[in-house]
């Protein structure tokens, strides 16, 4: 009997020791996994996509907004039809033009090339579907097409500003990311934060409410109201387009600025290229010729070169140039007028006038080769101008200490010094606000609901006295109205202003045909409403700015009054 | 004998009131579930109803996204241009300002009464 129950007790010993051994094995060791096995069933995640802030004009016009789009993509397990066959369905939807054969031939031969893989299960097939073509899709109700919800930005100009713009792209991650332009520069600002919930939820996916619950909701992106007039900006755009086809030019760029606010009015540069497309135009489209090329401004820098004499006392506009009867030679060079035309003991206002490159090199001998570079330093050249757009580079200047004559008196009349667009207008601008520099800016304001906040200036040094600042004005009206470019001009837009014919550099050489036609001034020269920089870069009907530039220049802002007025 | 009947009505009592007490707690453990089977099958109802308000609202905003979308497209002054010039509208070739002694109303232009 004893034995008996020995057997038994030891049984069901064996049994409890191997229930807990089980139960050690199950809550012990694989414990962590089989609970977040379990979480996984009925725990359901989702993110939730914050909006990505949308730039606007000056007036509250879209430049570029958010849309909802979808990525489409193919389950490969649960596929049940045939390459072909859903390749056939779905490249008409996928195609701009289904009536084209052979782009639409070509969609379907790339879907079912995809879709033959037999080394994943995911597939992406389409990306920035608009819901009509996702509609269309899942009534077509093919077994393993599925969608994701993505972002698309919506350019309600097509390819207006896009240098100004930027375009939204994919980071490493897979992320949307900005890149040039507002898009680079604000992109934390643009892109919020994405929110996410999890929950438990039943098999079919309804929320338990007895369950937990955790999550926080996105936070959408800032929208940016820029000085941008959209007006404006589309006037300048199509002016330049019809420049560059008149004057043959290679390439041109325009960038129009409030003086009062530093305010981008308007920039454009053409070749472009359209953001929403981005990625069917090389690297080169994307750079902001205006930020980030440097170029040899020529004759439109003399007036800075002017001025600083003016404000250094160095000269005054009755001052003559006693050197000027003749070509000037410094070292082995010969320095000449651009006409070979020499106005003996001109005054400043006169050299001016004449772009007369002997009378600036006359300036820059009375300068000084470090009074220069300081003075070109304080207009900002040779620096960032710091203008809220990514992609801003800028050329150096010669160092201090390091110029010789040649260099000073080359520089007088814009060569051998480089500067970009934006540098240069902003240089202008300073004389157009009586001496004191300003911060370029595209962007106004914030805004997110109904919270709003204003960008302050960044109104900076004094670099000119108001004096020197109204004297190279006149100086401007002057040559505006009476230079190489009057039989163009129209007075009663009051225009401070001056051409530049710039020769370009090539493998330590001018070329003697290839120049940069430029035209910068400011209107009306009393009170300026804006500062504008026009450039032509191999203009072929005529190498000279005065003919080609200068009526470009014109022609826009006689057309753009009437949206400033 | 007295002492024997006490005993079975004490028996007795005591049997009637663990049968009572049975009952209350049989009582209580029954409204228990049942409030239970009420309150699992009102709240897995309502989640139910979460599920549809969460679909509606994930409609409506689609579809508020597609009406902006519209919006936005709709504002595009390059189509406005277009559809003007359709019409034969355009631009004037040149446009010609008064000077500004003129254009703030001096005396040579005839004024509206």
């Amino acid at each position: 009997m004893k034995w008996r129950l020995k057997i038994a007790g030891l049984t069901f010993l064996g049994v409890v020791l191997l229930v807990l051994g089980r139960l050690f094995y199950w809550q012990i060791i694989r414990g962590e996994e089989l609970q977040t096995s379990a979480r996984n069933q009925y725990m359901s995640g989702s993110r939730i996509l914050a909006k990505r802030g949308g730039i606007l004009s000056s007036s509250g016009d879209w430049l570029v907004s958010s849309a909802d789009s979808f990525l489409m993509y193919a389950q490969m397990t649960e596929i049940t039809d045939d390459a072909r066959t859903i390749a056939n369905k779905l490249a008409p939807l996928l195609v701009d033009d289904p009536s084209d054969k052979q782009n639409l031939l070509q969609k379907a031969m790339e879907l079912e090339a995809a879709l033959l893989r037999v080394d994943v299960v995911w597939l992406p097939l389409a990306r920035k579907l608009n819901s009509v073509t996702k509609r269309n899709i899942e009534a077509l109700a093919i077994r393993g097409i599925g969608f994701d919800l993505e972002e698309a930005r919506v350019y309600p100009e097509a390819s207006s500003s896009a240098h100004v713009l930027g375009f939204v792209g994919k980071s490493d991650e897979g992320r949307d990311q900005g890149y040039f332009g507002l898009e680079g520069y604000y992109d934390l600002l643009l892109a919020g934060t994405n929110g996410y919930l999890e929950r438990e939820s039943s098999a079919i996916g309804m929320p338990l409410l007895t369950g937990e619950e955790r999550g926080t909701s996105a936070l959408g992106g800032v929208n940016l109201i820029t000085h941008i007039n959209k007006s404006i900006q589309l006037l300048i755009e199509r002016r330049l387009v019809n420049g560059i086809e008149k004057y043959e030019a290679v390439s041109g760029n325009v960038i129009v600025i409030d003086p009062e606010t530093g305010g981008i009015i308007a920039m454009a540069a053409y070749p472009s290229y359209d953001p929403g497309k981005y990625f069917e135009y090389g690297d080169m489209y994307f750079k902001n010729p205006i930020i980030s090329d440097a170029f040899e401004p020529g004759s439109i820098l003399k007036p800075v070169i002017m001025v600083a004499g003016l404000d250094s006392g160095e000269v005054s506009p009755e001052t003559k140039c006693d050197i000027c009867d003749k070509p000037l030679k410094i070292d082995k060079y010969e320095i000449g007028t651009w006409n070979n035309e020499y106005h003996a003991d001109s005054t400043m206002a006169e050299v001016i006038q004449h772009s007369d490159n002997v009378g600036m090199a006359f300036v820059g001998q009375k300068l000084g080769a470090d009074r220069m570079y300081d003075y070109l330093k304080n207009f900002g050249f040779g620096s960032l101008t710091d203008i809220d757009l990514q992609g801003e580079a800028s050329p150096k200047i010669r160092e201090r200490g390091k110029w010789g004559d040649v260099d000073v008196a080359t520089a007088s009349f814009g060569q051998g010094i480089a500067v970009t667009p934006v540098q240069m207008v902003m240089a202008i601008t300073a004389i157009a606000r009586d001496g004191v520099m300003i911060t370029p800016q595209v962007v106004g304001k914030l805004s997110q609901g109904d919270w709003e906040e204003n960008i302050e200036l960044k109104v900076g040094e004094r670099v000119i006295s108001e004096k020197a600042a109204n004297e190279i004005t006149q100086m401007m009206v002057t040559a505006a109205s009476e230079g190489e470019a009057k039989w163009t001009a129209d007075v009663k837009l009051k225009v401070a202003g001056k051409t530049g014919t710039a020769q370009i550099p090539v493998a330590g050489h001018y070329d003697d045909e290839k120049t940069i036609a430029s035209f910068v001034g400011f209107a009306p020269y009393d009170q300026p409403k804006f500062v504008m920089l026009v450039t032509l870069r191999e203009p072929q009907s005529s190498p000279w700015a005065s003919e080609t530039a200068a009526p470009l220049w014109y022609g826009i802002a006689k057309e753009m009054m009437r949206y400033l007025d | 004998m007295r002492f024997r009947n006490t005993k079975l009505e004490v028996e007795q009592k005591k049997s009637n009131v663990v049968r009572r007490l049975t009952i209350f707690l049989g009582g209580i453990a029954g409204v228990l579930v049942v409030v239970t089977v009420v309150v699992s099958v009102g709240y897995a109802s309502k989640g139910s109803e979460l599920m549809i308000v969460e679909r509606e609202i994930s409609k409506l905003t689609t579809e508020n996204g597609e009406i902006e979308e519209q919006i936005v497209r709709l504002t595009s002054v390059s189509n406005l241009v277009e559809g003007i010039e359709e019409t034969d509208f355009i631009d004037p070739e040149n446009i010609e300002y008064l000077s500004s002694d003129l254009a703030q109303g001096q005396d040579i232009i005839a004024k509206l009464p």
